[in-house]
């Protein structure tokens, strides 16, 4: 599939990371969002992105420029008619997401792919807004995206070999590494962190060790994560961290139930880092 | 710190455990799983690769022992 523009439907931060990497592998770029301001801060993501790559001396400003040129922006969909693959990244709402997915269906051309960035709802769900599931296809990206290799490419019910292949396709061609997964709760990756997550604090609640031993055992070489995992649910947001395993809990079962303990941290206000305060508090700044 | 052990091996059978759930529902192959784990989660022990590590006879023992003691979460 010869794709020569990407529409990104979602100008958040997400959206802002996927126009950097898309424009950075030379793809012009439409980005789509519902208000002027969403559309500013997703340009201006992309924008910082690329000014580190220059103050890392990895690109010139000029080059940084002509990148930059790569992406346009639209408050309405007339600018996708002629996209040959859309990425949506609007926020986890299935209504939402289907409301989005049937206005691209009219707009877009027949042949076009509708890739959807969800991490939490299902692509098969999604793909029934429109008159072409085939075309449908989950295309999971990891943040920070600019960093992450990884792209999970979910298969709906009724996606076909040729979208897979060319979501594939071109997830490698922006630099990604694709990695072929069904249409389950979770996908690989969520499904597991969380397995993870929620093993290590029962060990809490038992007693055997603190969040911070824990966490500090977690990240020593025999081990080897990144991150320990209490930190790691900071860093994620601890609201979202309870929304997935909601949705694995209803999908695979109790032993996914999230525990009492992130409940109260949600109800006192501790998101995590961006509140300030986790199951660690991350100090003044 | 004695508890250091059952701990990391808790988590990680855990994450085994559901490595195998997920790919005997089909979800992905286990090379597919221990990939995403690797570059998705940047995980060094990715879940495959971990049990083999241990070794499979150790592995299932372990998990068994870990189904009996603390649920079917362990089971596969």
């Amino acid at each position: 599939m010869d794709i020569k523009k990407i529409g990104i439907v979602g100008a958040g931060v997400m959206g802002g990371e996927i126009a950097f990497v898309a424009t950075q592998a030379g793809f012009p770029v439409v980005l789509k969002d519902i208000e002027r301001r969403f559309l500013d801060v997703g340009v201006a993501n992309a924008r910082q992105i690329y000014e580190f790559k220059v103050r890392r001396r990895r690109m010139s400003e000029d080059e940084m420029e002509q990148k930059l040129k790569l992406i346009s922006v639209t408050l309405g969909y007339d600018e996708l008619a002629d996209a040959d693959f859309i990425i949506e990244a609007v926020p986890e709402n299935l209504d939402l997401k289907r409301r989005v997915f049937s206005e691209l269906d009219a707009a877009c051309s027949p042949g076009a792919i509708l890739a959807t960035n969800t991490s939490a709802l299902s692509v098969s769900a999604i793909a029934e807004a429109v008159s072409r599931p085939e075309r449908v296809a989950g295309m999971h990206f990891f943040n920070p995206v600019s960093m992450m290799r990884l792209v999970e490419v979910v298969r709906g019910a009724r996606t076909s070999d040729e979208t897979m292949s060319s979501v594939c396709a071109l997830a490698e061609a922006i630099g990604k590494s694709p990695v072929r997964c069904a249409d389950s709760a979770g996908f690989i990756v969520n499904r597991l962190l969380c397995a993870a997550m929620l093993e290590a604090a029962r060990c809490e609640r038992e007693g055997l060790m603190s969040r911070a031993e824990i966490d500090s055992a977690l990240v020593k070489p025999d081990a080897g994560l990144p991150v320990g995992l209490f930190k790691m649910a900071d860093q994620l947001g601890i609201d979202l961290i309870h929304k997935v395993m909601r949705i694995l809990q209803d999908a695979f079962g109790d032993r996914f139930a999230p525990p009492e303990e992130v409940e109260r941290l949600i109800a006192s206000g501790r998101l995590g880092v961006k509140s300030g305060k986790g199951f660690y508090d991350y100090g003044k700044s | 710190m004695e508890n250091r052990e059952l701990v990391l091996n808790r988590i990680f059978a855990a994450v085994v455990a559901e490595a195998e759930r997920a790919a005997a529902e089909g979800v992905a192959s286990p090379q597919e799983i221990d990939d995403a784990m690797r570059m998705g989660a940047l995980f060094k022990k990715t879940p495959f690769a971990y049990a083999a590590e241990v070794g499979e006879e150790t592995m299932r023992a372990r998990l068994a022992g870990f189904a009996e003691k603390y649920g079917d979460r362990f089971k596969v």
